[in-house]
């Protein structure tokens, strides 16, 4: 077994690995970017090696660097994670050139299923299921014409080198096939620099079902059942689940033995998954094989008690598969969701900076009910704009489908994140979703449920729990104020007086919000989560407080209140509105991002409109206007500088 | 029962209130009791629970108002409670000869006994123009309405007339000026019902509360740039410290090489003196350290802790410093410090150098000093000296801070 191994990743990955190594006695050096130098799995991590700049390409994306790195620190593997260099097979050729392990398959096998094209002819040979089609380069539209006719429509076009949607058409005619042929091709060129395309049978309403398998370096592989994915926004999974709730046994087992054969036909020896898509009528067809760890392999490790990472060291230090596939039992269920930095009221836009507040739920086994939190974050630490803004994968497991799903609903609602938008509303309301509740899936799912995206806005329960919520809360920060009180709640669209008064046996009666409410809490402010009960029933929100103003997210609802006493509710309405005058002067970055250029100096004449500073936030630049016209008094930031959400970066006069 | 106060009145449109109104929103809901006519409203009640006796001008005063107004600052005196007044007075009128001139006088007497005897709070929505203008320079803490405050010898025309100066009004005693400028003002307000909230969030910063500790103070440890010497924003580190996040930022735009908080620690409501690293790298200068000897005067006649996160290389040099009284100011924070009810608590982060780390009391053996790794302190300009010994871990400051407000021993003592 190795003694010292490298970790050529970052964020969440990195850190678990770390951690299973941990527990195996290995120990593990974190290699890092200068955007990283504080980052969690630097500090978990046993030695930890500065590999240059913060993008990708200057540092994650560096194989020499890498390499140097396993030399300077005597580590004798790499654990590549996912992403970064994880399915390329140069570097786990040069690392064996090296004489360094690579923890992952070997290069002939990913290569092999690299090449999508490739990757189905293998699967064939392998007497893997495969999507109709034609198995080869089209040259011309008119050839795709007639190989979609022989497969029968809709048929969809993709590039053999694609991913990530791009390159991708779907077609229901000849005439479809043509247009779609020459604009797949072109996007394909662009995306790829590989204009080769390909046509299969277009599966409708399809699932996403994907088989983990482990191998070793001795011909032996099992598969450790099924990961359901259907759940994706843009083709990127949101929600993952194991077992599938459309899979029966055979099913399984037909899919499982399918994607060992595949495996073995390359000469598989790590951990790998083969991805299908699958028909509501359990009908599978082989999609593409990752060589590599998944993002959601834990659903996996939880329903199997399987340690992947550690399978995939073992198998890379040479070590026998130490369970057969008769040994593997699926155990529950288990449901991940994927909490990123982005803003699901702003279209799912990136959103990066300082984590003022980060409060994941407890972690641990209660009553059956397993919680797991993945992360590479902390409070107090930078989601930097240079990288995937993965927050955390939050995963429960539980007997049932149900009870794994509530048990997952709860958390997200104890799960309170603040100094950066955050996706969890949106997951805890996909949550609560009935059709998801009810296993109804395809990957069409959130295209289908959610067509004018996500909206914070809730029920009118939801409104009366913030209220009730928002107002206990208001009384817990200010217990000196006697009772009774009169509150008005003011959301966006209406206000509501209501009244608090002492209840029996300690809790707090609020009348106002329908029927009278009888709360109960020992929420201290400063939390971040109130916990407590509303007429007898358990409720958990997230809240957050600025001022007067309340932020309360439950249930998929962000309800937004501003809480005074009557009196002062009143007359704050008779004020003018406030002058903005002097924050109309300021240039703030509205989000955090890089400060890419800076267009003009102190002492410039500028015009209500003009471009002053350009910023830069996962790969996307925006312009910054002045707001009025002026002379440009005070420049508080340097290009290159990252700005904190709000950061003033110039004053004008 | 508010049917009145909330009819449309003229200073509404200028973001003013009544002096009732003022009364009624600036007490607990239920607690006021007010009474008066005339020229003034007086008022009595609970802030937070804490009793306040409050009085709001109504009108133009004359001698007999401000001999009612001086009995008034007598009843304070005698109650031993806080005071809120809110001046909003014309000129006054009749006051001309011996008899305004005594009245006036009976009333700064008044109103200068109170000092050290509670916390006094003068609320400026209006005018405070001519001898009454000496009236907010007595209080612990002066509030003032941005656009409609005024604090001024005698104004604008009065300075065109006899000074032959032609600037705006706003010049001769507006909350700019005093905000920024002088520093008499410690708060200012958008409207008068902000301005009014503003003086029931700090008087319910001086009550102790329950708050919860945060499980992990993991977020101290990225505070610092890594750079030892870069400048940063040490507005975070005071949300760190403070419980809820919440403090109080007095005089915000007035020495600005130094912060004065308001906040709680560990539910005691203390004082927060904090560096600010941004701004000439934290170096101490003439206008941040008298504004730190009125906040230090403010928490020791409160009764209040002080606790100082501490980033500074020492005093900034110059010709202007020199003509500021820099010396003199510094020398005096450091006697205000000796008058504070408890030893201080002081956290430095990287360095406390020089004159600086004298007149901000770190050679005091009673100051309770903690200090980050790598952190220097002596009487060396920027980084000199050895670095201290037995450090504070950042993720334990929370607490660490917590237990030295409780009196317990700390590392560098």
């Amino acid at each position: 077994m190795f003694s010292k191994i490298l970790i050529a990743n970052r964020g969440e990955i990195a850190c678990r690995i770390i951690r299973t190594a941990r527990r195996m006695g290995i120990k593990t050096v974190a290699v890092y970017s200068e955007a990283d130098a504080r980052a969690l799995h630097v500090r978990l991590a046993d030695e930890a090696v500065l590999i240059g700049a913060a993008p990708a390409t200057d540092s994650y994306l560096s194989i020499e660097k890498i390499i140097a790195a396993c030399k300077a620190t005597g580590a004798e593997a790499v654990h590549p994670g996912y992403g970064f260099l994880s399915e390329r097979a140069l570097f786990a050729r040069r690392l064996a050139e090296e004489g360094i392990t690579f923890i992952g398959p070997n290069p002939h096998a990913i290569e092999a299923m690299g090449d999508k094209i490739e990757s189905k002819r293998a699967a064939v040979q392998a007497g893997v299921s495969t999507v109709p089609g034609h198995v080869g380069v089209i040259d011309t539209p008119e050839e795709a014409e007639r190989i979609a006719a022989g497969i029968g429509y809709p048929v969809m076009i993709k590039a053999s080198a694609g991913g990530g949607g791009k390159g991708m058409r779907i077609a229901h005619s000849p005439g479809e096939v043509r247009e779609g042929f020459a604009r797949a091709k072109s996007e394909a060129a662009a995306s790829f620099g590989d204009d080769r395309v390909f046509v299969e049978k277009f599966i409708e309403n399809p699932r996403h079902i994907e088989i983990q398998i482990i191998a070793d370096k001795h011909g032996n592989c099992v598969y450790l059942g099924e990961r359901e994915c259907s759940i994706q926004r843009r083709n990127q999974k949101v929600l993952e689940e194991a077992p599938s709730p459309l899979l029966d046994p055979e099913t399984r087992a037909r899919m499982g033995a399918e994607s060992v054969a595949l495996a073995q036909a390359v000469g598989y020896d790590s951990a790998g998954t083969v991805e299908f898509v699958v028909g509501q009528d359990r009908s599978f067809y082989f999609l593409e094989m990752n060589t590599r760890l998944q993002v959601e392999h834990p659903v996996t490790e939880l329903v199997t008690g399987q340690d992947l990472v550690e399978l995939m060291i073992r198998s890379a230090a040479g070590e026998p598969l130490p369970l057969a596939q008769t040994d593997v039992r699926l155990n529950g269920w288990a449901v991940e969701s994927r909490i990123y930095a982005e803003d699901p009221e702003q279209g799912f836009m990136p959103s990066t900076g300082r984590l003022t507040t980060y409060r994941p739920p407890a972690e641990g086994v209660v009553a059956g009910v397993t919680t797991r939190n993945d992360t590479g974050v902390f409070e107090g630490g930078e989601i930097p704009v240079h990288y995937d803004p993965m927050i955390a994968k939050l995963v429960t497991h539980a007997p049932t489908r149900a009870e794994a799903i509530e048990a997952q609903a709860e958390a997200l609602d104890a799960f309170a994140i603040g100094g950066i938008r955050h996706n969890i509303p949106f997951l805890s309301r996909l949550m609560r979703h009935p059709r998801w509740r009810e296993g109804r899936l395809a990957t069409g799912f959130l295209a289908e449920e959610f067509p004018e995206g996500y909206s914070p806005e809730g029920s009118a329960d939801d409104r009366r729990l913030a209220g009730l919520i928002a107002a206990a809360a208001t009384h817990s920060r200010e217990p000196d104020v006697a009772l009774p009180r009169a509150l008005v709640l003011r959301g966006a669209k209406a206000a509501q007086d209501v009244t608090l008064n002492t209840g029996s046996d300690g809790a707090l009666r609020i009348e106002g919000l329908g029927a009278a409410a009888l709360v109960a809490s020992g929420w201290l402010p400063g939390q971040a989560v109130w916990r407590g009960r509303i007429d007898g029933q358990p409720v958990t929100a997230a809240l957050e407080r600025q001022g007067e103003s309340w932020t309360i997210s439950r249930g998929g609802a962000v309800t937004r209140l501003r809480v005074l006493d009557a009196l002062a509710d009143r007359l704050i309405e008779t004020m003018p509105a406030p002058d903005q005058g002097e924050e109309e002067r300021q240039l703030r970055s509205p989000a955090a991002a890089q400060l890419s250029a800076l267009l003009v100096a102190e002492g410039d004449r500028v015009d209500a409109g003009q471009r002053l500073a350009v910023i830069e936030a996962m790969k996307m630049e925006s312009p910054l206007l002045a707001p009025l016209a002026g002379r440009v008094a005070r420049i508080l930031a340097q290009p290159g500088a990252l700005l904190a959400a709000g950061q003033v970066i110039l004053e004008l006069d | 029962m508010l049917a009145s106060s909330l009819s449309p009145h003229p200073e509404a449109a200028r973001g003013l209130l009544t002096a009732e109104d003022r009364l009624r929103l600036l007490f607990d809901p239920g607690s006021a009791g007010i009474e008066g006519s005339g020229a003034l409203r007086f008022g009595s009640g609970l802030v937070h629970g804490r009793p306040v006796l409050a009085l709001a001008d109504a009108g133009p005063g004359d001698p007999a108002v401000l001999h009612q107004r001086a009995a008034f600052y007598r009843r304070v005196a005698n109650d031993g409670v806080a005071l809120v007044e809110f001046l909003d007075c014309p000129p006054l009128t009749g006051a001309a000869g011996v008899e305004g001139l005594a009245a006036m006088d009976a009333c700064l007497t008044a109103r200068a006994a109170l000092k050290g005897r509670g916390l006094s709070i003068t609320a400026l929505s209006g005018p405070a123009l001519g001898p009454m203008a000496l009236t907010p320079a007595l209080a612990d803490l002066v509030v003032m309405h941005r656009a409609a405050g005024f604090w001024s010898l005698g104004g604008a025309e009065l300075a065109h007339r006899l000074g032959h100066e032609d600037d705006p009004e706003a010049a001769y005693g507006g909350a700019g000026l005093h905000g920024a400028g002088t520093g008499l003002a410690a708060l200012g307000a958008a409207d008068d019902v902000r301005l009014v909230l503003d003086i029931r969030r700090l008087l319910g910063l001086t009550r102790p509360r329950a708050a919860a500790l945060a499980e992990s103070d993991e977020a101290f440890t990225t505070l610092l740039p890594l750079d030892p010497f870069e400048g940063w924003d040490s507005a975070a580190l005071v949300r760190l410290v403070a419980d809820e996040g919440e403090s109080l930022a007095l005089w915000p735009d007035h020495g600005t090489a130094l912060g004065c908080h308001l906040a709680r620690i560990g539910g005691q409501p203390v004082g927060l003196i904090a560096s600010n690293p941004a701004q000439n790298g934290g170096a101490l200068d003439a206008a941040a350290s008298r504004k730190a000897r009125r906040f230090v005067d403010f928490l020791a006649g409160q009764g209040l802790a002080l606790v100082m996160l501490l980033d500074t290389p020492g005093s900034l040099p110059g010709q202007a410093e020199e003509a500021a009284g820099a010396l003199a100011e510094a020398a005096a924070l450091r006697r205000a410090l000796t008058a504070l009810p408890q030893p201080p608590v002081a956290l430095v982060l990287r360095r406390a150098q020089g004159i600086a780390a004298l007149a901000l009391g770190l050679g005091d053996a009673r100051t309770r000093l903690l200090a980050w790794p790598g952190a220097r302190i002596g009487l060396g300009g920027g980084s000199e000296g050895p670095e201290v010994p037995q450090p504070l871990s950042p993720n334990q400051t929370k607490r660490a801070l917590i237990a030295a407000l409780a009196g317990h021993d700390t590392p560098q003592r």
